[in-house]
């Protein structure tokens, strides 16, 4: 008879122990909202899931000069209520909210959200534009950073190693820098994002932008990193007009990635409402949304 | 009048208690000793015939009892929509069957110790098919004639209804507005997923279905129909309902289950999953409508013709039936002299319809107010205006013949929704030009209050005053969350002066229950087994007067009733408790208070729903937010307001769905793309707006204390309501459920193109 | 595998398969049938408990994921024989009607109160937005949250 056995490791020694006979049949639990169900619904009955909730040492939010460090089993309601995220890596805190529901959020862990890799994950699109990166450890006992980009392969595909686990999720500092995420899907709440965007400014005193980051989720495998819009913004002063550039390009940017597919026209327009959302979200005081256009 | 005492108050479901506490059985918490549990074999593909099923591997899993195909399993053809015995349909449905007609057919079944092991065995089963070609539009199912669904063909029936003379009307009248409308298939969203339990019953022999259903008898009859027994081998039970909304109205595992257990002697439990609960049980009918309305230049309705095509999945259940309803409802809303009403249904490899919440109205009421809007539109008039010209005045006749409408206040309740939704600046005010555009839509609706002039409806009951004083009421009622039994107690208290607390009234039960012709179906609860209970109670109360009086030594007209006790006008000391009285009865008369009566509803009035709804688009995504509502409600008397603008408010959750998210999105193979809740949306909480419910109390002569139906008419409305609102903020014309962003952007771009171009 | 759960204040040594859900173990070993599973999938909210202080849907997590935590069901609600605020004014503000989704319902507003006693209609509605009801349309629901938030 097939057999699943769960190991709830408490301390990183005790996880570097089960990691390093982790086999194809090893799976990381964490939350569990999407691990359950897909363990149902594809029938995984035998192997050995690891528990990560048992790693009491791995929830935390904490900031250094440089970094916020998110451990690895800090639940996406704890991210999204936490001041530090707020202040920092304000297009996290808006990716957590939106996941899910309450409960989802009361469960599911901004590690477990990486490392299952859903096309549509929310964090993902947040954690690309703040550049993050995350701390694994190996059956080895060898703790190394990657980049979330790295980890997150699409199609909820990562490129963890068996024995390797995300402990913790090091988002960088920058004091000039501001972020937003924001998300469309078929309800206010409780829905999978039919496309999602996540964004970095750094603009100057007068308001000119010089250094940009824009990531687009939900249009493909995996958020992507998009250069083409981003640079576009380049030196641009953020203004009403800003918006109109910022549409379009993202438009064309829709247009590039998926043109010819059933979603195309849809998301072609509704990117829109995204980039609106956003600027008026970051720049209440010169966005007034719609009514300009 | 004198002032109601039980009638017209709050008082909670009867259940309330136990369900806050967690503590009320529905069927998934029961269990009997030695209860096996079964699992489905549900067919993969859309189409096909079953050229071998191999169980060996699956019956050789330790803790596999037996494995059902078709080649163990009675082959009596059924037709789980009959609810009577003398409804004449066609019947091609079977316990398992050896062609598949749509993805979520029964296959197979197996039942075993536990349901993981039984879930495991399905996995075991080999099927090969000879795979079919597959027909999934309706419109292809009407033209196609080589890709038979079943061997009499594709079309289920043709009806045409029709009054006056519409190609008459029509050629004379200035202007004519045509409209191209269709609704999808939905799910009920019941919160409990389909389920039954049967055993036999040690105590009796008899196959006993604890099901949570509707109509107890129509269980009975059809496990009876589809195993080959005889209805008194037969037992059926209704549990606690987690919702049905029709979807639990026709027999679908009770006759399965029923036979498992039948064949093996001990209890069996079956249950399934949502995506099961969603592709293979019953769907709401999809429709593609064509109408066309003439007026003339003031606004009056010269003449209509409505063609529907009705989409009932892959076996004929209540097609037929569902199709009719639809047509009927066409002439009892505004007063039209010209009409003509065709209906057609056709065979597809979808998902079965079957009866739901409205059972064709919110269909054919998206068809024919939406049309109704853009008329009025034509003639440059307010939607609202142009409706007041042409409503149904009470007791106007149905000009098809129908049973009378009754007091019909559909215009009563137009005007007070009006005036409470602001209806005339919120239409008239200017449109924003930015990104959020705020619109206003309305829209009427009318639905019948039980089956009578179509179908057998009366109820038997059996009403006893107790030698407590207290009272117990035997007849078949199935509470489905609705507040059923709470308000036929109310009604049996203020008739019989006894407090609704000691009033028992059990839900039905075939073996206990007296017979009822057709349960809880056809918005008929309240108005005739209401009304049923009323005159049963009165009955009971002229038995016990005329008693009292001979134990009072009285005349009948000296009886007095006050706080549960009887006395003599002409003696006021000499009060005697009810139950003191009832004993006094028994002992010196050898009398029983009770008495067994057949209420046949003489009536089916009309009833009418008016909504208002605000809608804001966001132009950008499509995204709709309804803001507001207003719900009016002709309803003739509410025994339980609460109850009933519970049922409003629920009712408009369910046709915001309708009309915005929910859509059982089927692929070019015929599957469910939306066989979950992350798929399939329905309005949660942050989506709802807020319902505000005003009724209409001007008394209904059949009805009890003059009330009339609510639960089904109240879904109806809403939905037109909503694209009637997004046409009116956007001028445009979405006349295609459910209105996704995608359409409304895809609407708001060809209406840029033709101004642009 | 033997775990022990910490359940409505009562610890309980339980045999446990692996594979089993913590809603499992709730309803089939602990007979606590209050906790409803609807979809399965965490998209309905029927099975919603709440597990150290915070609401989730008891249909995806696994039991050995809750053991040594402290678990609350709806059965735990009434106290000595008297009905917890939030039940009181659901029934009496008509916000239960089939009954499915109540224990759920109830658990996560009861998961909200203990975190935030005055909530506001908006953190009313977000606490309920994976609880899915099909009877009532919320609005009742939402009036008796408001209801046992103005009692306190």
């Amino acid at each position: 008879m097939n057999e699943i056995v769960i190991k709830s490791p408490t301390t990183l020694k005790e996880l570097v122990q089960i990691l390093a006979v982790a086999d194809n049949n090893t799976y990381m639990l964490s939350g569990g909202t999407d691990f359950i169900i897909k363990m149902r619904r594809e029938k995984i009955n035998n192997g050995t899931i690891i528990n990560l909730k048992d790693l009491k040492e791995l929830n935390y939010i904490t900031n250094t000069e440089d970094y916020v460090k998110i451990g690895g089993i800090t639940t996406l309601t704890e991210i999204s209520c936490s001041s530090i995220v707020d202040k920092y890596a304000t297009a996290l805190k808006e990716a957590t909210g939106k996941v899910g529901s309450t409960q989802i959020r009361n469960a599911a862990t901004l590690a477990g959200n990486i490392a299952n890799s859903a096309p549509c994950a929310d964090t993902v699109t947040a954690l690309m534009a703040l550049s993050a990166k995350v701390k694994i450890i190996n059956g080895s006992g060898e703790i190394y950073e990657k980049k979330v980009d790295d980890i997150v392969l699409g199609s909820e595909k990562n490129s963890l190693k068996r024995d390797e686990v995300i402990i913790e999720v090091n988002i960088p500092i920058d004091l000039e820098a501001r972020s937003s995420f924001g998300k469309i899907g078929s309800r206010t709440a409780v829905t999978i994002s039919k496309l999602n965007m996540a964004v970095t400014f750094k603009y100057n005193h007068e308001m000119v932008i010089n250094e940009a980051m824009v990531v687009i989720g939900a249009i493909g495998p995996k958020a992507f990193n998009s250069s083409t819009v981003a640079n576009s913004l380049l030196n641009k002063k953020i203004n009403t007009q800003f918006i109109y550039l910022f549409e379009e390009t993202l438009q064309k940017q829709v247009d590039e990635a998926i043109l010819g597919r059933a979603s195309h026209p849809y998301k072609r327009e509704a990117i829109r409402g995204l980039a609106d959302d956003i600027m008026k979200r970051m720049f209440p005081q010169i966005m007034t949304g719609g009514e300009l256009s | 009048m004198t002032e109601l005492k039980y009638v017209g108050k709050y008082i909670p479901i009867h259940d309330a208690y136990e369900k806050v506490k967690g503590k009320l059985q529905y069927v998934a918490d029961m269990e009997m000793d030695g209860m096996l549990h079964a699992k489905l074999l549900l067919s993969p593909i859309a189409h096909g015939v079953i050229k071998s099923i191999d169980v060996t591997k699956a019956e050789a899993l330790p803790g596999v009892v037996k494995v059902y195909t078709y080649k163990n399993t009675p082959q009596n053809l059924y037709n789980s929509q009959k609810w009577h015995v003398g409804l004449e349909v066609v019947k091609d449905e079977r316990l398992f069957t050896d062609k598949v007609r749509f993805v979520g057919d029964r296959v197979a079944a197996v039942v075993a110790k536990d349901k993981s092991i039984a879930e495991k065995a399905i996995e075991l089963i080999e099927v090969q098919y000879q795979e079919l070609p597959i027909v999934l539009d309706p419109e292809e199912a009407l033209m196609e004639e080589t890709i038979k669904i079943h061997d009499h063909g594709n079309v289920i029936m043709e009806k045409e209804i029709s009054v006056g003379n519409v190609n008459e009307a029509m050629e004379n009248a200035p202007i004519v507005v045509e409209d191209f409308v269709d609704t999808q298939k939905v799910h009920h969203a019941a919160m409990e997923p389909h389920i039954c339990m049967t055993a036999i019953d040690s105590t009796n022999g008899l196959l006993t279905i604890w099901t949570p259903c509707q109509v107890v008898f129509q269980v009975r009859l059809i496990v009876a129909e589809a195993l080959g027994l005889s209805l008194n081998r037969i037992r059926a039970i209704k549990t606690t309902v987690g919702g049905s909304f029709g979807g639990k109205g026709q027999p679908i595992l009770e006759p399965v289950c029923a036979y498992f257990t039948y064949d093996l002697g001990v209890p069996v439990k079956l249950q399934l999953d949502r995506a099961e609960t969603i592709s293979s049980t019953r769907t709401r009918n999809a429709t593609i409508g064509r109408v066309k309305t003439a007026v003339d230049k003031e606004g009056n309705i010269l003449a209509r013709d409505i063609d529907v095509l009705v989409d009932a999945g892959a076996y004929f259940t209540n097609g037929e039936a569902v199709t009719i309803a639809m047509g009927k409802k066409a002439f009892r809303l505004y007063d039209i002299k010209n009409q003509t009403y065709k209906g057609t249904a056709v065979y597809t490899n979808t998902p079965i319809a079957g009866a739901c919440r409205g059972y064709g109205s919110p269909q054919i009421h998206a068809l024919t107010e939406i049309n109704i809007d853009n008329t009025a539109k034509k003639l440059g008039l307010d939607p609202v205006e142009f409706r007041l010209k042409n409503l149904v005045k009470p007791y106007a006749k149905d000009p098809t013949g129908g049973p009378e409408l009754g007091n019909a206040r559909v215009i009563d309740c137009l005007l007070k929704g009006m005036e409470v939704f602001d209806w005339k600046s919120k239409y008239n005010r200017p449109k924003a030009t930015g990104r959020f555009v705020k619109g206003v839509g309305m829209a009427c609706a009318t639905h019948g209050s039980g089956y009578y002039n179509a179908y057998p409806d009366f109820i038997t009951m059996d009403l006893r005053v107790t030698e407590d004083g207290e009272a117990i009421l035997k007849a078949s009622l199935h509470d489905l969350g609705c507040g059923t039994i709470v308000t036929i107690k109310q009604i049996v208290a203020e008739v019989l002066d006894i407090n609704p607390d000691k009033i028992l009234v059990p839900e039905a039960d075939t073996l206990v229950s007296p017979f009822d012709s057709a349960g809880t179906q056809a918005s008929r609860v309240t108005f005739v087994c209401g009304a049923a209970a009323k005159k049963t109670a009165e009955l009971v109360k002229e038995k016990f007067t005329k008693h009292s009086a001979d134990i009072l030594k009285c005349n009948i007209d000296d009886i007095l009733y006050k706080d549960g006790f009887i006395l003599n006008k002409n003696n006021p000391q000499a009060m005697v408790s009810y139950g003191d009285m009832v004993m006094l009865i028994q002992t010196s008369l050898k009398e029983d208070i009770s008495v067994s009566y057949t209420y046949k509803s003489p009536a089916n009035p009309a009833v009418y729903g008016v909504n208002f709804a605000e809608v804001e688009i966001d132009t950008y995504t499509g995204l709709v937010r309804v803001i507001d509502i207003v719900a009016v409600h002709d309803i003739g008397k509410a025994i339980n307001p609460v109850f009933v603008e519970g049922q409003v408010q629920g009712a408009i959750q369910m046709g915001i769905g309708f009309a915005l998210t929910e859509e059982i999105v089927i692929d070019n193979k015929g599957n469910v793309k939306s066989n979950n809740f992350s798929k399939y949306h329905v309005i949660n909480a942050p989506d709802m707006p807020d319902v505000k419910v005003h009724l209409i109390e001007a008394g209904e002569e059949f009805g009890p204390f003059g009330a009339k139906s609510v639960g089904e008419v109240s879904t109806v409305p809403i939905a037109p309501a909503i694209i009637n609102g997004i046409n009116h903020a956007l001028d445009i014309n979405i006349t295609s459920l459910p209105a996704t962003p995608e359409k409304i952007l895809a609407a708001l771009n060809n209406k840029k193109n033709l101004i642009g171009g | 595998m033997e775990m022990e759960f910490n359940v409505n204040g009562i610890k309980h040594i339980l045999e446990v398969d692996p594979m089993e859900r913590l809603l499992d173990v709730l309803r089939n070993k602990l007979k606590l049938t209050g906790a409803k599973e609807g979809c399965g999938e965490g998209e309905c909210g029927a099975c919603t408990i709440i597990l150290d202080g915070v609401a989730i849907n008891s249909c995806i997590v696994l039991a050995a994921q809750a053991a040594g935590r402290e678990i609350l069901t709806i059965e735990s609600l009434e106290k000595d024989g008297e009905l917890d605020r939030l039940q009181k004014a659901f029934i009496n503000n008509g916000a239960v009607q089939c009954g499915y989704c109540t224990p759920g319902m109830l658990m996560s507003c009861k998961a909200l109160l203990m975190k935030n006693p005055a909530p506001t209609e908006e953190e009313i509605k977000t606490a309920i937005e994976g609880n899915l009801c099909r009877c009532t349309g919320y609005t009742k629901i939402i009036k008796a949250v408001k209801e046992a938030v103005k009692d306190i």
